[in-house]
């Protein structure tokens, strides 16, 4: 059987990556890392959340405003 | 030459969509292929959203990506988190999808499917879409400020305090006909009733999963909670055909009106982690796995549309809810083609993670346009099924007679024929005790969608199936928006009861929380309960009036927009909000004056209460029925006073707008805008236009 180009593979791979990358930024799965980031470029890593205490800070935040349709 | 290739590519869509919106706006045979529909639709969109965003963006925003926004100068991985326009286009799309472009198209299709279809079209390009993108342009420009914000900024203080209060009117009505739409599903339906009811475990199980075992996990939690509930839909069948837990599960509208209002205070009165969170996860991987379904699944079977272009009720008298196409078509349609709801996500969560603002064109612009598809496709489900038989579920038995014969007898003498052996069959393929008297379009909704999945998997034999998957999918999205509506309210009540008793505005103390989501509980509960007891069946009274303070608001968000429009300096292309807030306006002024005045008891709240308070002097009413009917009178002249509440708080903003515009235009007051400074986006380098 002929073996898929390397090249093509590679690219494949990036846009799945990519793909995955984004449904878990979509969903909130990413939520965390992409903070625990944000606070080291500030470097503010001291005051950092854990995970449980993040989850629930966002969650507090984000259901205390609008945030559904009708 | 590579520019005269895009030029022919936009003119075959052009031409592709006038000749579809030709095709089903000339047809008057007998069926029309929904692919019809689906070419107007995207061919019309795509020309929007190439052309007339792209002259609001570049004419009237002058959106500059070398403009740092809100989210890269204030990133703080929390609030502000510049977000890849894909992802918070995904993010803004879940927020304002909601049942209403659901329902409404349903319902409007009593009218028949052109006047719905070319105002979803028609509304969404020239207003829905409009407002969602320039409120988030606002908002961008001012760090995410709310819409109460701008208005008191930009209008006045005034008109900012009736924007708070407008919005707080709107969601207590909201939540109420919402409700109203599911208890009208789930009455008399233990399948449906259980798998609705088992979703409040699940949430719980993937609260907890979320809280302690692995914090933050939301993909993983969310896909079994997904296998979960596709079990419980499964296992609603069993529970049916079970006489013992069928009873259990078998509950009249008014329980059902009390455990809904249970959960919603249960939900706001919970920590948010426990059941809110999670199960606005679920609902938000079945809406996108739902919506993605629905869209497959009428292009795989491009399904003829049995509903006549136009019924005969577009002169008012239709038994789905009363009232002439204009305006009744365009505030049954609602959040469809505008919705006054959105501009609060637009000036929410959303520019708060806007990377660029040259990707507010596709994410304002382009998710209404999205949402607006969903219409349509609604519209396709719901006008797929023969015309009959959509009456036969969405007409109360005060309008066509007692379900049976008496039902299809009226329905049929309409042009419409339906017979009881017919709807007999149908409810049982669906696994419903009946379908006659299930009135506020879910039901009807969910029979269209299921035989367009069961004609693309599975066939006759899993039509029951499918259509509770659509009863489980409209109910979970439309609980998720009862529970994060009624905890957003609790926090409106606590901050206006803060300032009377301060404790009362303390967000973390029990007593005021407990109170406060019991007050807001009570004032959608009371609305849904008079839903519940209406001969009518509610809707024909409630929705229009959810429908009237919908546009109503979208009305305020416009009139914000058009004044920081004239404030920017963009008289020559203010036509662009000001005709959308002109026919808002019309259209929401005329519907409440015919609502409270008008002398049919079917369409005019106090002839309604008139005509029954006439009966009861006559004692043509039976002692039995005394008390029900005095609520029943109380509660249509209460229906009027709110009407004349919401009509007169959008005059009242209009009055103040046009005072600030008049003192622009004659320049006796300088027009301060109130954006945040430019600063300079270190990512301009390497902007992207859109």
């Amino acid at each position: 059987m002929k073996q898929p180009e390397p090249r093509l593979l590679a690219r494949f791979c990036r846009v799945a990556a990519r793909v995955w990358l984004g449904i878990r930024e979509w969903c909130g799965d990413a939520a965390y890392e992409r903070y625990v980031k944000s606070r080291r470029r500030r470097a503010c890593a001291a005051t950092v959340l854990t995970p449980e205490e993040f989850y629930v800070e966002q969650l507090e935040k984000r259901y205390s405003r609008v945030n559904r349709c009708c | 030459m590579k520019r005269l290739g895009a030029i022919g590519i936009w003119a075959v869509i052009a031409i592709g969509g006038a000749l579809a919106l030709g095709k089903i706006a000339l047809y008057r045979g007998e069926a029309i292929n929904a692919t019809w529909f689906v070419v107007a639709a995207v061919c019309c969109f795509l020309v929007a959203y190439r052309l007339y965003s792209a002259f609001i963006s570049a004419k009237l925003l002058a959106l500059d990506d070398t403009r740092a926004t809100p989210a890269e100068r204030l990133d703080d991985g929390r609030d502000f988190v510049p977000t890849n326009k894909w992802v918070l286009f995904g993010h803004h799309f879940a927020a304002i999808a909601g049942p209403g472009p659901l329902v409404g198209p349903t319902l409007a299709a009593q009218f028949g499917y052109l006047p719905g279809t070319l105002w979803l079209i028609a509304g969404s390009a020239f207003a829905g879409c409009v407002q969602d993108f320039i409120i988030l342009f606002c908002s961008i420009r001012r760090d995410g400020k709310t819409l109460g914000e701008m208005a008191r900024d930009e209008v006045s203080k005034r008109g900012g305090f009736i924007a708070q209060i407008a919005v707080l009117a709107i969601m207590i009505i909201l939540l109420g006909v919402v409700a109203l739409v599911i208890v009208n599903a789930l009455k008399s339906s233990p399948w449906a009733t259980f798998t609705l009811a088992m979703t409040i475990p699940i949430a719980l199980l993937l609260g907890v999963y979320l809280r302690y075992l692995r914090p933050g996990r939301v993909l993983e939690a969310s896909l079994i909670g997904v296998a979960l509930v596709l079990f419980v839909v499964v296992a609603g069948q069993w529970v049916a055909d079970s006489p013992a837990w069928a009873h259990v599960f078998t509950l009249s509208g008014v329980a059902l009106a009390l455990a809904i209002m249970a959960y919603g205070f249960a939900a706001s009165a919970l920590p948010v982690w426990l059941l809110l969170a999670p199960r606005d996860y679920l609902s938000a991987f079945i809406k996108a796995g739902a919506i993605f379904s629905l869209a497959a699944g009428i292009l795989i079977v491009r399904p003829d549309v049995h509903m006549p272009a136009l019924t005969k009720f577009v002169d008012g008298t239709g038994p789905v809810f009363a009232g002439k196409i204009f305006p009744f078509c365009f505030i049954t349609i609602a959040c469809g083609a505008i919705s006054g709801f959105h501009s609060l996500i637009s000036s929410g969560t959303t520019p708060k993670m806007i990377e660029r603002e040259g990707h507010a064109r596709f994410i304002g612009y382009g998710a209404m346009l999205l949402e607006s598809f969903v219409g349509v496709m609604a519209m396709v489900a719901a006008c797929a099924m023969q015309p009959g038989v959509y009456f036969a579920i969405n007409s109360p038995p005060a309008i066509v007679g007692a379900p049976g014969d008496a039902a299809t007898a009226t329905i049929s003498s309409w042009g419409y024929p339906v017979d009881t052996a017919t709807m007999a069959n149908l409810a049982h393929a669906v696994g419903e005790q009946t379908l006659f008297n299930r009135t506020g379009g879910a039901p009807s909704l969910a029979v269209g969608m299921a035989q367009i999945f069961s004609h693309t998997i599975g066939g006759e034999r899993l039509l029951s199936i499918w259509y509770h998957f659509a009863i489980m999918f409209e109910a979970l999205f439309i609980l998720t928006v009862l529970d994060a509506g009624t905890r957003v309210g609790r926090f409106m009540v606590q901050e206006l009861a803060g300032r009377v008793w301060k404790p009362l505005g303390r967000t973390g103390w029990m007593p005021g929380i407990l109170f406060s989501s019991a007050l807001i509980v009570g004032a959608w509960g009371y609305f849904l309960y008079q839903g519940v007891i209406d001969p009518l069946g509610g809707i024909n009274s409630l929705w229009p009036l959810f429908g009237i303070a919908n546009q109503l608001l979208a009305a305020v968000a416009l009139v914000v927009a058009t004044t920081i429009l004239m404030k920017m300096g963009k008289l020559r292309w203010i036509w662009v909000t000001l005709i959308p807030t002109a026919w808002l306006v019309t259209i929401t002024m005329t519907a409440s004056w015919q609502k409270i005045f008008d002398p049919s008891p079917r369409m005019g709240f106090l002839a309604a209460a008139n005509a029954m308070a006439a009966q009861l002097a006559a004692g043509k009413i039976p002692a039995a029925k005394i008390v029900e009917t005095q609520r029943l009178i109380f509660n249509q002249r209460l229906d009027a006073v709110v009407t004349v509440v919401l009509a007169g708080m959008i005059l009242v903003l209009l009055v103040e707008a046009l005072i600030q515009w008049s003192a622009i235009l004659s320049k006796r007051k300088a027009a301060v805008l109130h954006e945040s400074p430019y600063v300079a986006s270190r990512w301009a380098a390497g902007a992207e236009g859109d």
